[in-house]
């Protein structure tokens, strides 16, 4: 078999990927994800001391604490199935990136198996989070200087 | 599950119902000229959402929100509302923010009746505004 026929084989086999289902999927799934985040900022603003200016971090530890927990309830996998990208792109992907490679390693012992794989897939978000947060702080830097933009 | 679209649904349009005074004011001052003067300013204002307005003695409390897209700009114009009102009002404490905290809070705040408590959540709310962490 040549290789082109083998791709024209392999298109007629392969199931046809529903782009447009899955992104109104994600769509709803995630704007829910924030939704709820949403709610529970204004918990914290009612309810405690917190401005909308310090709220953010309450809320997000909150939301990743949640996610850990369905996480461990195998919840999570299944939103994660339905809604791809709707699950895995809010804050609430990174908790669920930790305990699951947690989980997965947990027979390899507590500080090799546990403790070792943990950040393996959380560790590039933090640290390609903290390296885009430095440029988007430098790029705010810059414009604050010129004048464009304030604090 | 369709119920429960319904239900939320309902909810979500009963909320937009529950219109109020775009400027809201709270005065304890014989001065009643500069309240009208503050509260005809806010009106003008198409930023603006809806505004507290405290006015108690010499202090000047003013919790606003904003219109969604404005809030980009949020410190911009509370920065420049700060900047207006010190100007007009030489001999008053201004405090502007445009942060939901002190808008709800101040509307609390309007239905206390004990001066001396108001006053003190005034003085919290002054305080808690200028929080960073």
């Amino acid at each position: 078999m040549k290789q082109q026929q083998y791709n024209t084989l392999k298109d007629q086999i392969t199931p046809k990927i529903p782009i447009l289902i899955n992104c109104l999927k994600a769509f709803v799934v995630g704007g829910l994800i924030c939704s709820i985040g949403q709610a529970i900022s204004f918990l914290y603003m009612i309810f405690f001391d917190f401005t909308e200016k310090t709220v953010g971090n309450p809320t997000v530890a909150t939301m990743v604490f949640l996610a850990m927990l369905l996480t461990g309830f195998g919840q999570y996998r299944k939103l994660g199935q339905f809604a791809g990208a709707g699950s895995a792109v809010p804050v609430t992907g990174f908790g669920n990136a930790v305990i699951s490679a947690a989980i997965e390693h947990r027979s390899e012992g507590l500080v090799l198996g546990v403790g070792g794989n943990m950040f393996k897939l959380a560790g590039s978000v933090i640290l390609f989070g903290v390296v885009s947060a430095f440029f988007v702080a430098l790029i705010k830097l810059i414009l604050v200087s010129v004048g464009v933009a304030s604090w | 599950m369709r119920k429960a679209l319904l239900g939320i649904s309902l909810i979500v349009i009963l909320t937009g119902c529950g219109d109020r005074e775009k400027v809201v004011t709270y005065s304890k001052t014989d001065n009643t000229q500069h309240q009208h003067e503050v509260e005809k300013l806010f009106e003008k204002d198409s930023e603006i959402e809806q505004v507290n307005i405290v006015v108690i003695e010499n202090e000047l409390f003013v919790a606003m929100q904003l219109k969604p897209l404005k809030k980009w700009n949020r410190k911009k114009i509370e920065d420049r509302w700060q900047k207006k009102l010190e100007k007009q009002f030489a001999n008053t404490t201004v405090n502007v923010s445009a942060d939901f905290k002190m808008f709800w809070e101040s509307t609390k705040l309007m239905e206390e009746k004990d001066q001396k408590k108001m006053m003190e959540e005034l003085q919290h709310l002054k305080k808690l505004a200028k929080e960073e962490t």
